[in-house]
């Protein structure tokens, strides 16, 4: 019973962030200016920019407007893309795959490749191997998502010609961008794994059961990274949010047809609908991938289990 | 354990005290002493290559688009961009340390607002809310720095409160409150000390946070106006002539990269000692 | 290194393999921005692709005369009429035939206010259209208009097949457009690409370009790359840096248009204090060393103006560049009382060739003469919100390939009250009321000559200079570029 009223209380809280977040995005939007302006041609005449302005609604009072935004949205209406004239939902879903398969990939390679660096990382700690792989994960933080997607555009396509330099089509195209994108969550895991599994090597279980003679990768893989596995995790989901930010950045350098692509290009035009579906959608994402992380916590560490 | 490992410990301290100084020696030294003009370009060097000498002006990094020497701009940018990054950084722990204390003291429905605010905070992309603020009010230093901070308190709110909320049950603040000592003198007097010490820690790992979004609004294009230099917009700048001078990204990349290894290293290192004080 | 090949296979099998380099009777095109929408008579972007889906009634050739498209021939029956007949026997990619219905109801649905077109100023003069018979159409202007054929020659003036637009909707038309056009819409996918494929039955003949792919890469160093890589055939907007790459690459081509881009100019807004002074006006003109800009920052791809007509326009007049004076202006910035010169504020933004790194060196020049500059640059998007009214100075660029007649080049920024006019001089006034109300181009000519010369002296804005229009071509492709900035697929071989 406790846990259930833990996850519907948690569920509660994720709808209260919701409205906060759509507070945000509405106000804010509202206070960029006059969208006719932008859309109409420049030698229109003022007569034809306020049809304009009246016809979208952007002469009502905001509080009216606010309202007419929050009950649309409550029914899964984001309103229609200006630029477009498609509905916003329409386009968000329309680069939805490309974004999530792009964020996917980067995930997945760094966590694999991060949670084997941390490991090592953790077991041969102080060692030279140990700083290395710390270098190369902060490396990994360092070095800005542009900065390295340039270079690999560089390297790998101007010069060695192995890559397509953009575009989305077949697997290899995946491969430049997934690793710019993945480059910061891989330095990233790499520190969180083998900070907590340190911690974990650390506790007495592991020091008795290493003293019991059982194999120090045994001991690794069956105890210790399953507890390591916790705070790596809770990380995650708080990662999740950031990964849109990387994404708009690679998606426009690699002409890649996601979502991140579709925000600054909103942002570009003043498409204010856009804007706002696509700053819901990001934050939808954030409470329920934080949500399911609560789930993970519970099952992972039964101690917690309110 | 023996003075030997505490060298090999500290080594990673060490090498980050190296990169700081280095940056640092970089954004005083150079402003101070260098006399090239990091703003005036001649338009006849332009692109000109590391190890450069045109007209009796030595260029050891090179000269830009607009024949200005990139090592007087890097110093200055750097300079500039330290002290936005900083700002930023003040305005973020003073609010979100002060918010999260009051919250965590007080309880009740303030703490509620606060919570949920850090959560809706947090759900929001950063980049996103940055660009669509700075688009919106204009680009400039101060409204940077603003938005910056404003955008970065809820880490520490977070951190802050459940750091308050441990003290408050210890015996001494009870006393105190018996004594009559005002709630703010408590929180400021005595709960604001044992917060100092995690906050310094989180605020330096947050540093490279703020460093590499500098870096972004300026490649966008949407930081300080110019010609005035900033790690971000000399890297935004560059970068549409990557292919043709390469140091214009090359020079300022490093030394992102050494102030963001720099700063995590050091707070790992606080991390690891305030750890090894508590047990 | 096995997780990545592994992740590198799963990933293939979700994705469709297609081949990166594309096969001779194949064109792939690189461009700067995303289509949004294709619908000629509602675009808000560039006609580059629509060009080549859909005809006009009346076209341009490579040398920018007009000639005979959908229509064979025009006259104007008197003042205020205009009669087209069209051409017989063509048919819109779905089979409906071209006729005047067809023409009436494609201008129509743009005048028509509740459609809220976009682009409806550019035929705005137009007052009806009337069907003589299915091959004969009038069309009636609000005045006398002798540009009435030119906004036939593009959008929002192509033609488009009444029944499908009727049955599909305007914005099923907009993803999924039908013309009478060289090419055949295919595919749209945003953010991607669109695909036309070649219309053999075209009534000028079938193209030799059998499929061509537009592909949107916004990232300048990513688009030159692939043209050097042969992942495009063509690109657009070479960044000006990289142009001389280009041209030494073993496999590609720099085409570069001469003044085939905007002219970029200076705004001054003439209601804020010291603008108002025409010798202040005049003294900032003479700071700006031109010449030094276009050389060295724009590595040549432009060419210093002394006016805001383009070359190929109607009613040009081949005005002297102003000089470069800094003593000169100095003296003049003392005849007008500021001997120790004044601060001031300049816009610019990120849309031109290198306008950021110009409009600093301008800061510059005008420091030199003691105008202390503080500038600010703002995104695009922002700019256009504050564009003309804050400046007080701002850079803006000015085209007029819609039309290539002055009246456009000058009408919109020189007359006092015009959205886009920061400017106030009675006497200018005075003289483009007169230029519009000519119907003789001669002595239309004339007095857009007489335009030109009261604006050199008034300088009602600062002329810069006119951009080149840049282009990358792979070897295998002969394209020359147009003055009218368009990419005529049908005009283009591929070996």
């Amino acid at each position: 019973m406790k846990t259930l009223s833990f996850i519907t209380g948690r569920a509660l809280q994720g709808l209260v962030v919701m409205f906060g977040v759509s507070a945000i995005v509405f106000f804010a939007l509202f206070l960029t200016g006059d969208p006719a302006a932008m859309m109409m041609s420049p030698d229109a005449s003022r007569e034809e920019l306020e049809a304009f302005r009246q016809a979208m609604g952007f002469n009502d009072p905001i509080w009216i407007q606010y309202g007419r935004f929050l009950a649309s949205a409550v029914t899964g209406e984001l309103g229609t893309s200006l630029r477009f004239q498609r509905p916003a939902l329409d386009l968000l879903i329309e680069r939805l795959p490309a974004t999530a398969l792009l964020a996917m990939t980067a995930l997945l390679w760094s966590s694999l490749l991060g949670f084997l660096l941390g490991t090592i990382a953790a077991v041969r700690k102080n060692s030279a191997i140990d700083f290395a792989i710390r270098i190369i994960s902060l490396l990994g933080q360092a070095i800005p998502v542009f900065w390295l997607a340039l270079l690999l555009i560089i390297l790998f396509s101007l010069k060695l010609r192995w890559l397509p330099s953009s575009g989305i089509g077949s697997a290899v195209h995946l491969i430049m961008p997934s690793i710019a994108l993945g480059a910061y969550y891989l330095s990233a895991i790499t520190r969180l794994v083998r900070a907590s599994l340190i911690e974990v090597l650390g506790e007495n279980y592991i020091r008795t059961a290493r003293a019991k003679g059982i194999s120090s990768w045994r001991i690794i893989v069956h105890h210790a990274l399953r507890n390591a596995l916790i705070p790596v995790i809770t990380v995650q989901g708080m990662y999740f949010a950031s990964l849109l930010g990387g994404a708009l950045v690679t998606e426009i350098i690699f002409a890649w047809p996601g979502i991140g692509r579709l925000a600054v290009e909103a942002i570009q035009n003043r498409d204010f609908p856009v804007v706002q579906a696509v700053v819901l959608f990001a934050a939808a994402v954030f409470v329920i991938v934080n949500f399911l992380v609560d789930l993970a916590y519970v099952w992972l560490n039964p101690r917690i289990r309110l | 354990m023996t003075r030997f490992w505490n060298v090999r410990e500290n080594a990673d301290a060490m090498f980050a005290g190296f990169l700081l100084v280095a940056v640092l020696a970089l954004c005083v030294f150079v402003p101070l002493l260098w006399p090239i003009d990091p703003v005036r370009g001649t338009l006849t060097a332009t692109f000109k290559p590391p190890l450069s000498v045109i007209g009796g002006e030595f260029h050891p990094l090179g000269t830009d688009q607009l024949g200005r020497d990139l090592l007087a701009r890097l110093g200055l940018g750097t300079a500039i961009s330290l002290s936005i990054v900083l700002a930023a950084s003040v305005i973020s722990v003073v609010l979100g340390t002060t918010l999260g204390m009051i919250a965590g003291y007080y309880r009740g429905w303030f703490d509620i607002i606060i919570m949920r605010a850090v959560d809706v905070q947090l759900a929001i992309p950063f980049i996103l809310l940055i660009l669509l603020i700075v688009a919106v009010i204009g680009p400039s230093m101060g409204n940077l720095v603003v938005v910056l901070g404003v955008t970065g308190w809820a880490v520490f709110a977070r951190v802050a409160r459940a750091k308050t909320l441990e003290i408050r049950e210890l015996e001494y603040i009870d006393a105190s409150r018996s004594i009559g000592l005002s709630d703010m003198v408590i929180i400021f007097r005595h709960v604001l000390p044992n917060i100092v010490g995690p906050i310094t820690v989180l605020m330096t790992l947050d540093l490279p946070r703020l460093i590499i979004l500098e870096a972004s609004v300026g490649f966008l294009g949407l930081g300080v106006q110019p010609p005035t230099p900033t790690l971000g917009n000399l890297i935004g700048e560059g970068r549409s002539f990557i292919l043709l001078a390469n140091w214009l990204v090359l020079y300022p990349g490093l030394v992102i990269g050494a102030l963001v290894i720099g700063c995590n290293l050091i707070g790992d290192w606080l991390v690891r000692r305030a750890d090894s004080r508590n047990t | 290194m096995k997780k990545l090949a592994a992740l590198a296979l799963a990933a293939s099998m979700l994705l469709p393999v297609t081949t990166a380099i594309a096969n001779a009777a194949d064109l792939v095109v690189g461009r700067g921005a995303s289509t949004t929408a294709m619908d000629p008579g509602f675009l808000k972007e560039s006609a580059t692709i629509v060009d080549n889906i859909f005809d006009t009634l009346v076209m341009r050739d490579k040398d920018m005369k007009l000639v005979a498209g959908l229509a064979t021939s025009w006259t104007a029956i008197d003042d205020t009429t205009w009669e087209f007949k069209l051409r017989p026997g063509v048919k819109f990619h779905n089979g409906e035939p071209m006729d005047a219905e067809a023409v009436k109801f494609t201008i129509d649905r743009v005048l028509d206010p509740a459609a809220k077109s976009p682009t409806v100023s550019y035929i705005r003069t137009i007052d009806s259209v009337s069907i003589v018979d299915p091959m004969t159409v009038r069309i009636k202007t609000k005045g006398a208009d002798p540009l009435l054929p030119t906004r036939m020659s593009r959008y929002p003036a192509y033609i488009v097949p009444p029944k499908y637009v009727k049955e599909v909707g305007n914005d099923v038309f907009a993803r999924k457009p039908v013309g009478t056009g060289p090419y055949k819409f295919v595919e749209f996918v945003p953010d991607q690409h669109v695909i036309l494929q070649a219309n053999k039955d075209y009534w000028r003949g079938a193209p030799s370009i059998d499929k061509v792919t537009w592909r949107a890469i916004p990232d300048g160093t990513a688009r030159i790359t692939a043209l050097l890589t042969g992942e495009v055939d063509l690109i657009e907007n070479v960044p000006v840096d990289i142009a001389p790459m280009v041209k030494a690459s073993p496999d590609a081509d720099l085409v570069q248009v001469k003044n085939g881009g905007l002219t970029i100019y200076l705004g001054l807004v003439m209601s804020e204090k010291p603008l108002d002074n025409v010798k202040v006006r005049q003294a900032l003109n003479m700071a700006i060393d031109r010449q030094s800009i276009v050389t060295n920052i724009l590595q040549g791809m432009a060419s210093p103006r002394g006016t805001q007509v383009g070359a190929a326009d109607f009613g040009y007049k081949d005005m002297p560049v102003t000089p470069f004076d800094p003593k000169k202006a100095k003296a003049l910035l003392t005849e007008a009382g500021l001997p120790n010169g004044f601060s001031i504020k300049m816009q610019s933004t990120h849309r031109y060739m290198k306008d950021g790194e110009v409009a600093q060196a301008i800061a510059q020049q005008f420091g030199d003469i003691g105008v202390k500059v503080d500038q600010e640059v703002l995104d695009w998007s922002v700019y256009t919100q504050q564009v003309p009214r804050k400046g007080p100075i701002f850079m803006l660029g000015w085209g007029s390939t819609q039309t290539l007649d002055a009246d456009a080049a000058v009408y919109a920024i020189f007359k006092t009250g015009e959205p886009y006019s920061t400017a106030s001089i009675p006497a200018m006034d005075k003289l483009l009321d007169e230029s519009r109300s000519i119907v003789d181009p001669a002595k239309r000519s004339a007095v857009l000559t007489q335009i030109q010369d009261l604006a050199a002296e008034q300088v009602p804005v600062i002329p810069l200079y006119q951009e080149d229009a840049l282009y990358g071509k792979a070897k295998s492709v002969t394209f020359e570029g147009r003055p009218d900035a368009r990419i005529p697929i049908f005009d283009i071989k591929k070996q």
